[in-house]
């Protein structure tokens, strides 16, 4: 029943289903109209799920310096970052899917930031933002902890120092990129699948 | 080695060079014949620079061959100046225009005595030819201007000869302007070395200091036996104690009608290298009713420093006390709450005594951070779906 993630997903559109005409255009479905008695649209699981979780990333709120500020404003409506669905931040790990790094990461903060982690529901992904968090930046010194990779596995590292506003979007857009490769059985099965 | 270079830079005045050299007989044929025996025993990277100076005769080529020019012209002095000298002399003598074909044989010696005319080098001091001495005048002139020599050719000439000369001697060089500036920014960097900007000793400027205050004058007199010294610098008042009546005074302080020092605006610890007494713990203290202020430093030794607790006195004293501790290992008597404030209590050191590593035991403290994360339970488990 289940091949390797290639599950064709054959579903009725009642009515006009908006979101549906842009996944047809983007080639991620075939549509097949009026072969059938309603319209069908054909896709592979992996692609449909990808594009649900690409296009409503979740962060959580978690901004620990300056570079905080940075991801604000990306939330804010002059960069507006609900245009790509990521624009929803949780208050709680437990309704996010995507942690933003936003900041130096000391030795004190740095438990914090385990324990969030690991509150959050797979499937979740990790941006590190910043020089900071990315390998602590100007602070080489006893305080803090040289990049956030050696407590929690980063998917995304956006360098600057602060990064702007469109960098950080901009790794919003790699770690879509990232997610439209996964698969669904490869992460819940990694050896049925293999190593892609 | 200084043949070596006398060879490179004839290669690099080339293009003009071969229609200047038959002017000069003797000295030419003399350079000629040594630069040949050198040629072999070129470094290759001058060799190289030489090479790109004479295939480009343009001024970035020229540039860039200045380094090693300079390495070797500070050899070569020694040999040439000898068959150079005689061939300039006669060149000056002969030709109107001075230093452009000498520096055709003889590159190191004219080159050294041209370039200040042609380039920067406004610092020739040892050299005592009119040529330099005009052309230490005319020099500022070049450093700006591109197209050097020709313009601090006239110069030179005005010094020696008629103008009625130079005009006619500089059309003729102008073709040949270009790789005699090669050759003349070789020494250049030699003759002229940078100059930095002089730096005066800083002047120490004391401390305006004042009589202290009355009511400092006062308290001092009061607790005489742990007061250590009272002054006024930049008008502000100072009592420093001995740590052992410290808390007695600072009672003193807040609670005499006189003073009403209420309010406390800071609390903070102080480490010092060299200086005895290497602990200090410092109160900033405002007093509202009388809008006055005064600074105590408790001196403290450097091994387990340890004073009384002011926080019974001013509240706000109890996490700043915090503060010191956290950072600098001073311990506060009487204190309820003594923890680390900043850094998680799990912490070896104070990281602001001077004595502490600048990069801290980090390698220790990511240990430690990892044994600490292998204990924290894991809360999110999810289970492997069924499909069947």
């Amino acid at each position: 029943m289940w091949h390797n993630g290639d599950l064709l997903a054959c579903f009725v559109a009642f009515g006009r289903v908006p979101r549906l005409d842009n996944l047809a255009s983007e080639g991620a479905v075939g549509l097949l109209d009026r072969q059938f008695n309603e319209n069908y649209l054909t896709t592979r699981a992996d692609k449909l799920i990808n594009w649900a979780r690409k296009s409503s990333l979740w962060p959580m709120t978690f901004g620990i310096a300056c570079c905080a500020i940075e991801m604000m404003a990306v939330g804010a409506p002059r960069f507006d970052l609900d245009r790509f669905g990521a624009g929803v931040f949780r208050a709680t790990p437990r309704q996010s899917d995507v942690m933003i790094v936003a900041g130096t990461v000391n030795f004190k903060i740095a438990e914090v930031v385990k324990r969030l982690y690991d509150q959050m529901p797979e499937p979740k992904w990790v941006i590190s933002m910043g020089a900071c968090s990315n390998a602590g930046g100007p602070f080489n010194n006893y305080a803090v902890l040289q990049g956030v990779d050696k407590i929690i596995p980063v998917d995304i590292y956006i360098p600057g120092c602060p990064p702007t506003p469109e960098a950080l979007m901009e790794g919003i857009f790699a770690l879509q990129k990232l997610i439209e490769k996964d698969s669904v059985a490869r992460q819940k099965y990694p050896e049925l699948v293999g190593q892609a | 080695m200084a043949e070596t270079h006398d060879k490179e830079a004839g290669a690099s005045v080339e293009p003009d060079g071969p229609t200047e050299l038959p002017q000069e007989p003797s000295a030419g044929s003399n350079s000629a014949s040594q630069e040949e025996v050198g040629g072999e025993s070129l470094d290759t990277n001058s060799a190289s620079a030489s090479e790109m100076a004479g295939g480009m005769s343009a001024i970035k080529g020229e540039e860039e061959v200045t380094p090693e020019g300079e390495q070797t012209g500070s050899a070569g002095n020694e040999s040439v100046p000898v068959e150079a000298k005689p061939g300039e002399e006669a060149s000056t003598k002969e030709t109107v225009a001075p230093e452009e074909p000498p520096k055709a044989q003889a590159q190191e010696k004219s080159a050294e005595e041209a370039s200040p005319k042609g380039t920067v080098a406004p610092e020739e001091p040892p050299k005592a030819l009119p040529q330099e001495k005009s052309a230490e005048e005319a020099s500022p002139k070049g450093t700006i201007a591109p197209e050097e020599p020709p313009k601090a050719l006239p110069q030179e000439k005005s010094a020696e000869a008629e103008p009625g000369e130079e005009v006619v001697v500089l059309e003729e060089r102008k073709p040949s302007a270009k790789p005699p500036v090669s050759a003349s920014k070789m020494p250049r960097k030699t003759a002229a070395p940078r100059k930095r900007p002089v730096r005066r000793p800083k002047k120490v400027v004391k401390a305006p200091e004042k009589e202290p205050s009355g009511f400092v004058r006062d308290v001092a007199a009061a607790h005489s036996e742990i007061v250590a010294d009272v002054y006024n610098r930049y008008g502000e008042d100072t009592i420093v104690v001995r740590s052992g009546g410290y808390h007695s005074l600072c009672r003193h302080l807040r609670d005499q009608a006189a003073l009403r020092f209420d309010y406390l605006s800071l609390l903070t610890g102080a480490h010092y290298v060299g200086t005895e007494p290497r602990c200090e713990v410092v109160l900033e203290l405002y007093s509202t009713p009388y809008n006055r202020r005064v600074r105590v430093k408790v001196l403290l030794p450097a091994e387990a420093p340890s004073v009384d607790s002011v926080a019974d006195l001013w509240p706000t004293a109890g996490w700043q006390e915090r503060e010191a501790y956290d950072m600098l290992g001073i311990h506060f008597h009487g204190h309820s709450d003594l923890r680390r404030i900043l850094l998680p209590q799990y912490w070896e050191g104070h990281p602001l005594r001077k004595d502490y590593p600048w990069r801290g035991f980090r390698e220790r403290s990511e240990e430690i951070l990892q044994e600490r994360l292998a204990k924290i339970p894991l809360e999110t488990e999810t289970k492997p779906y069924s499909f069947d």
